[in-house]
């Protein structure tokens, strides 16, 4: 069902990921995002080849990048890595223009009109250098789920994480 | 009616967001208007609109079949050049219609 919030949990979000390709963090996300039923594997695929067709670098004060890809999505979602060094993402308007990216925000959308007022906010709030800082400078993945649930207050809902078989 | 296609890679979250901006400005500009979404690997076939507001890359040699006026709106994602962008576009629409909009 389209909800109007985008869900995150604890387990959405990597702090200090070290990765070498954008490709990398992507997958790592994603794979997480898959275990949790929120997507399809076609998915991340999909997700994939669009940023090679058309990247979503955003070439903010602090450059950040938002790989989202319409269907297959059952759950809207936020995912976040913060990155130990930055990885390459290309610049979204087609400037071929590299952007060293150190925080990624991995996007399920299941219906843009609903989600309209929460991703507004989220472009808002990371125009701001401020919330761009504090997001780099987070070394906590629960300081990353405080100052997202700030930022984006009501459209976003932090699941309590249910620790599956994996431990 | 001022006609106008707001395009993005995917047609999804960029556009909504600029969409709304947009529906924002000409709201205060008191220009009438209907903005539909699309994605970019349309705009060349697009025929029925003013303008298109594309938020992500296309080629600069890309024509439209309609010559309609191609403008990019980055800005109002970044934040950089915002307030510069909603002048221009109003201006711009100002021109088109001054030519006759659709």
């Amino acid at each position: 069902m389209a909800g109007v919030q985008l869900h995150t949990d604890i387990e959405l979000v990597e702090v200090s990921l070290e990765a070498e390709t954008s490709e990398q963090v992507i997958r790592e996300l994603g794979k997480t995002v898959l275990a949790k039923g929120y997507i399809d594997e076609e998915f991340i695929e999909n997700l994939l080849a669009r940023e090679k067709e058309f990247p979503t670098g955003l070439e903010t004060v602090y450059p950040i990048a938002i790989p989202h890809v319409g269907g297959h999505c059952h759950t809207s979602f936020l995912a976040v890595a913060v990155l130990k060094k930055p990885v390459t993402f290309m610049a979204m308007e087609g400037t071929g223009k590299e952007l060293k990216v150190r925080c990624v925000f991995l996007f399920g959308i299941t219906d843009p009109q609903h989600q309209v007022e929460v991703l507004k906010k989220f472009i808002f709030a990371f125009r701001e250098e401020e919330n761009l800082k504090k997001i780099h400078e987070a070394t906590e993945k629960k300081e990353v789920l405080t100052i997202l649930k700030t930022l984006l207050d009501d459209g976003l809902v932090i699941d309590s994480a249910v620790k599956e078989a994996k431990d | 009616m001022f006609k106008i296609v707001v395009a993005c890679g995917g047609g999804i979250f960029t556009t909504t967001v600029v969409t709304d901006q947009v529906k924002d400005i000409l709201r205060k500009a008191k220009i009438q208007n209907t903005i539909t979404p699309a994605k970019l690997t349309e705009i060349a076939n697009i025929s029925d609109a003013d303008l298109i507001i594309v938020t992500g890359k296309f080629g600069t040699d890309t024509k439209n079949v309609a010559n309609i006026p191609i403008i990019i709106g980055m800005s109002l994602l970044t934040g950089v050049g915002a307030e510069e962008f909603k002048v221009e576009l109003v201006e711009k629409i100002k021109e088109i219609q001054a030519k006759g909009a659709k």
